[in-house]
């Protein structure tokens, strides 16, 4: 929790956003010309609707009339016209360069290091690529084409009213200090309200998610009044941040509303002086209040919604920091040269330097062996297996695979080492789709031989087949299914060297014998460490590497540790022994290659 | 010898208070009140108790900032005729000070009608949401929903129905708003006021049959945007599993054509937005050229003055703004009404047990059950059995004695009496929870003993003391919501430390050690006796396991 991802600073953010434009300058240009010309247009509609009432004051003839009534309706619809396609080409801009962002964040965000992302917690990781994403999407597409529009309706309205008379456009700026002043106090104050109001919401979200997820335990432990009033608790924090917000957004309303009254006041009051004095006629000063009269929509877009495009800044700084921060996507994978060995010396890793996970390991697979890895919780096997899948780099020491380190060969060369762990995730989608993960050129016959070879025949019973949607919609698959889905996207792959850890703890005992046979199909060619709790599983490998506290205490051929009375001859008493007498399994005295064990 | 005494006596006590509960269950309205009808839940968001105040408050509120707001260009044209035409400084000072008790009265009216509607808003909200959690965790059963439609439940459809306050109030204004605008133009011209009363209505109406694919439009992009983020999350959710398998970019690729149709889908709505709003515009345009030409050709001919002429124009442009609202009535009802229905449904949806018609004998010995169709167990207090997993029934069984579905007669038995008659109450002498049971974030010794005091023999029996000292702040470290901070085993480990603190005086542990290693596993299963008090059944398929059991069941 402590390391967040990084958040790009503002100017860094800036440079993004420059970046992701950059390519598209003519067509921003062109947005700008468009946008420019519509609010012109619009503005000519109150400047005829002055010259009318100045014919009409004067006497002057019905044609005069028709003829400002037709400008007003050309200038209406031209003004229409040149909005819609600055608008529609805008949003082809800023949609392309935010597709462009997002696409980049999730190809980081996946790529990360497997450390960071534990450090950052992946709530953190979640929260940029779906919250802010959509936040700034929704931002582009709602917020910044009616602010931009605004904001060229306020810069040409008061050209406009400068064109007709200086003094009016000073009369409208009467308005200025007060909504500065009120858009700065309400800046002032509503982030720490607001911050309040999403955290309470965030716990509330939190509570309602853990009683709905959690619903059935809740039961079991007697405890829904708790988990009741728990939410509701959270609920009233979120309702008072809120109101307190509201009061807030209703202050500056108050203010925003007393400028628009200054505004209009001075340009009646500039009217009246100009018209008095006349230097002005009747009809400039109808259209100067017509003008300012027609602001407060294009004044309220700025000044209410300006805080949304605020925040999704804040969202684009969060979204830009993982896009710049992280290196760069690493080259697509090539296929490697043969089934490499696995090298281990004095590899010791730790997250703490006082607290050491793996000590001083070395170690030697042969290409195409089966190793298990044995020991007890705690002793350091999957920080091993994750040593050799490279996602976890050795604090000292050197994990070879082939003649490179194991962290170059997972960012250089992924899918060359696999690493299965307990993490039975399944993608939401259909099952074809999960699959071709792994193996995106495979067609439907593949995938379904590759369901087949490591026992998941459940497939052709789903109702839609390999294209069955996996997931609350679909079908959610049960634990032991979703492992082997997992088994059979590493047959997909194809990769060299497999390292499972513990990747068959799900599936229940009684398929056993079936997985034997999987497992036996998944590995055979390839280098492979096992992690297994269940040593009937590590006698079935070639060599058998007992760890403990982060050091090999005792390696070789199953059957030679069994006879030998060291730390795998203990740890497989305490394991059979238990279980032996009511279906205890006899070693093999040959691995692999005999039959499969008695049962 | 003296305990079962204690146990007899203990029963005899039950079975008279439990004529008392009986009467109780008659007496009281045992079966939760049926939810309101769609219709009425909308309508209880505004007429609620509590929620009257707040909704006036709001609603007269909006009414008064709109009526304000159209009558800002009755103000000006006033203003520009006595004051401008007229040279008259008083008349300028004057109406100044109309225009300022104007905006005073608008912007007050303004924030009242916010708060007012924030706050109904924010209760009905409150309300329904808690119904729906209240429902969820009801002790006979939830609505039987997955997880993710019930979340959408408590909050998308929560905030629709209790949007209606906000619909009710911006109808209302919008209302007031047409009604000053159309009693303003009367006053200055009939005829004027009747045409546009027939022209405006009109637009209206075109402006809302365009909207109509908009929305659906609009909709369909926003469905959009809601898959890519989900399949966002979904592969970061699943980011180990692509990393392990050097698929992280193959995923990558998988929502860049996701995205890539989200993009295509955003510009196609981004135009059709814009092209309806340049119609809406070119019409506003072509009816303020409209109205100019005739209120201009009457103050040609001296029936209007200058000064009406820019409150006519002004009022035209301001009242197209309510007037669209004022369709929208229908179209906002009807979403309502389908997320009131869903509520409804779900609220309404039968219960999973029967309501409890007798106690649970808490004081029970022994527990008897049915495993499948012809096996019978039996667990006493002070024993330990094992059922093998793989007996069919097995699973079923567990979930009937942890009342998540109900049991048949004569199914299960505690001494005699049968779990048919207890409904929810079976949970207060079985404690039965879900395999993969979910771990609720706080302190560990909160998870671990929500109610008491953790005790270290029963931790060491979990073989979670280990655990325990590798962690920072021993008992006091923080578990994350679904144990997602701990290990498989560790998970595991946790679990069965809290249901070895629970006082029921039956305990089922479903494949208590799925995921601890086997050393692990044998000290654990030499825990299963840490509580000699109870009755223990373990279902499981681990050889371990079922060599600690007193006896052990299976097909």
């Amino acid at each position: 929790m402590s390391a967040l991802l990084p958040v790009a600073d503002g100017r860094t953010t800036w440079a993004a956003a420059r970046r992701l434009l950059r390519p598209h300058r003519g067509r921003l240009a062109l947005v700008a010309g468009l946008l420019l010309l519509a609010a012109a247009a619009g503005l000519a509609v109150p400047a005829l609707l002055g010259v009318l009432v100045q014919t009409a004051t004067t006497g002057g003839s019905l044609a005069v009339v028709g003829a400002c009534v037709a400008g007003i309706v050309a200038a209406a619809l031209a003004a229409a016209a040149l909005g819609a396609l600055g608008q529609t080409q805008m949003a082809r801009v800023t949609e392309s360069a935010l597709a462009a962002l997002r696409e980049d964040v999730v190809d980081r965000v996946l790529h990360l290091p497997a450390g960071q992302v534990e450090a950052a917690g992946e709530g953190d990781v979640v929260a940029r690529v779906s919250g802010d994403v959509e936040t700034v999407g929704e931002a582009a597409t709602g917020v910044l084409p009616a602010v931009t529009a605004a904001l060229f309706s306020v810069v040409v309205a008061l050209a406009g009213l400068g064109a007709l008379d200086w003094r009016f456009a000073v009369g409208a700026l009467a308005a200025l200090p007060l909504q500065l002043w009120s858009l700065h106090r309400f800046r002032r104050r509503t982030p720490p309200v607001y911050a309040e109001a999403r955290r309470a919401e965030g716990d509330r979200a939190q509570a309602v998610l853990q009683a709905v997820h959690g619903a059935p335990t809740v039961l079991a432990l007697r405890d829904a009044d708790a988990h009741l009033d728990a939410v509701a608790a959270t609920s009233r924090t979120a309702i008072a941040a809120e109101m307190r917000g509201a009061t807030l957004v209703g202050r500056f309303a108050n203010g925003a509303n007393l400028a628009e009254a200054l505004g209009l006041g001075g340009v009646l009051v500039a009217g009246y002086l100009l018209v008095a004095s006349d230097t002005a006629g009747v009809g400039a000063a109808t259209a100067a209040a017509l003008v300012f009269h027609r602001l407060f929509g294009p004044m309220g877009v700025l000044l209410f919604q300006a805080d949304d495009l605020a925040l999704a800044g804040a969202g684009l700084a969060r979204l830009v920091g993982v896009a710049e921060g992280s290196p760069a996507r690493p080259a697509p994978p090539g296929r490697g040269t043969g089934v490499p060995a696995i090298t281990l010396r004095d590899a010791a890793f730790a997250y703490r330097p006082d607290l050491p996970v793996l000590d001083g390991v070395t170690l030697d697979v042969a290409p195409g062996e089966r190793v298990a890895l044995v020991g007890t919780s705690g002793a350091g096997k999957s920080t091993l297996a994750r040593l050799v899948a490279g996602t976890l780099q050795p604090t000292a020491g050197r994990v070879d695979v082939g003649d490179v380190p194991a962290h170059a060969v997972h960012r250089t060369r992924p899918g060359r080492v696999v690493l299965v762990d307990q993490d039975v995730h399944t993608f939401t989608g259909p099952l074809a789709a999960d699959l071709r993960l792994a193996a995106p050129d495979a067609d439907d016959a593949t995938l379904a031989a590759a369901l087949d070879a490591v026992g998941a025949t459940w497939w052709a019973d789903l109702p839609g087949g390999l294209a069955e949607p996996l997931g609350p919609e679909g079908t959610t698959l049960r634990a032991d299914q979703a492992q082997q889905l997992a088994l059979a996207r590493v047959l997909l792959a194809d990769p060299p060297v497999v390292l499972l850890d513990e990747a068959t703890a799900d599936l229940p005992r009684s398929q056993q014998a079936a997985l034997d046979t999987a497992l036996d199909a998944l590995l055979a060619g390839r280098t492979a460490v096992v992690v297994a709790h269940r040593l009937d599983q590590a006698v079935r490998c070639d060599r058998v590497v007992v760890l403990e506290s982060g050091r090999v205490v005792e390696q070789g051929a199953p059957a030679d540790l069994l006879a030998a009375d060291g730390p795998f001859r203990t740890l497989w008493s305490a394991w059979r022994g238990a279980g032996g007498g009511d279906e205890g399994v006899t070693p093999p005295t040959s691995p692999r290659r005999s039959a499969a064990p008695l049962r | 010898m003296s305990e079962t005494r204690h146990d007899a006596s203990g029963y005899r006590a039950e079975a008279i208070r439990s004529k008392g509960y009986l009467a109780w269950v008659m007496s009281s309205p045992a079966a939760p009140p049926e939810p309101p009808s769609p219709g009425r839940m909308l309508l209880r968001t505004l007429t609620a108790p509590g929620q009257r105040l707040p909704v006036a408050l709001g609603t007269l509120g909006l009414c008064g900032h709109q009526v304000a707001e159209m009558l800002v260009p009755v103000v000006i044209g006033a203003a520009v005729d006595d004051a401008v035409v007229g040279r008259d400084p008083r008349a300028l000072v004057g109406w100044l000070g109309v225009l300022a008790a104007l905006f005073v009265a608008l912007t007050l009216c303004w924030r009242g009608g916010l708060i007012g509607t924030t706050r109904a808003y924010l209760r009905a909200e409150h309300t329904l949401r808690q119904q729906v959690v209240a429902r969820v965790l009801d002790d006979r059963g939830g609505p039987g929903r997955p997880p993710g439609a019930t979340l959408s439940l408590a909050t998308s459809d929560a905030v629709r129905v209790a949007g209606t306050t906000w619909l009710l109030a911006g109808q209302v204004a919008a209302v007031a708003a047409v009604t000053t605008a159309a009693v303003s133009l009367l006053t200055i011209s009939v005829p004027l006021a009747a045409a546009l009363a027939v022209a405006m209505p009109l637009a209206v109406l075109v402006m809302h049959r365009l909207a109509a694919p908009l929305e659906r439009r609009s909709d369909r992009e926003q469905a959009q945007a809601a898959d890519a983020a989900a399949l966002a999350t979904d592969l970061v959710g699943g980011m180990r599993v692509l990393q392990g398998l050097g698929a992280s970019t193959a995923g990558a690729d998988r929502y860049r054509r996701t995205s890539r149709a989200l993009l295509a889908a955003r510009v196609g709505a981004a135009r059709a937005r814009a092209w309806y709003l340049a119609g809406s515009e070119a019409a506003s345009g072509v009816l303020v050229g409209a109205v100019a030409l005739a209120a201009g050709w009457m103050t040609l001919r001296g029936s209007l003055t200058v000064g009406q002429l820019v409150t006519v124009v002004g009022l035209v442009q301001t009242v197209q703004t309510p007037l669209t609202q004022t369709g929208q009535l229908m179209v906002g009802l009807a979403q309502k009404r389908a997320s009131a229905a869903r509520l409804h449904d779900a609220l309404a949806a039968p219960r999973v047990l029967p309501a409890a018609v007798a106690a649970a004998p808490t004081g029970a010995t022994t527990l008897t059950a049915r495993v499948g169709d012809d096996l019978v167990l039996r667990v006493a207090r002070g024993e330990v059995v094992g059922l093998h997993a793989d007996t069919p029934g097995a699973g079923d069984l567990v979930d009937v004695l942890g009342a998540r579905t109900a049991a048949d007669p004569g199914a299960v038995l505690l001494d005699d009496v049968c779990a048919s008659t207890l409904g929810p109450a079976l949970r207060t002498a079985v404690h039965a929870p879900p395999r993969d049971a979910h771990l609720f974030a706080g302190p560990l010794a909160e998870v671990v003993a929500p109610a008491g005091s953790v005790d270290a023999d029963l931790l060491r029996a979990a073989v979670l003391d280990d655990v325990v000292t590798l962690l920072p702040e021993g008992t006091g470290s923080a578990v994350a919501a679904g144990g997602s901070n701990l290990s498989g085993g560790q998970q595991d480990r946790v679990r069965l430390a809290r249901a070895l603190h629970r006082d029921e005086p039956f305990l089922v542990l479903h494949e208590p050690a799925a995921a601890v290693d086997s050393v692990t596993e044998v000290a654990l299963a030499a825990g299963l006796r840490a509580r000699p008090d109870k009755g223990v059944l373990v279902v499981t398929d681990s050889p371990a396991l079922l060599a600690a059991c007193d006896r052990v069941v299976r097909r």
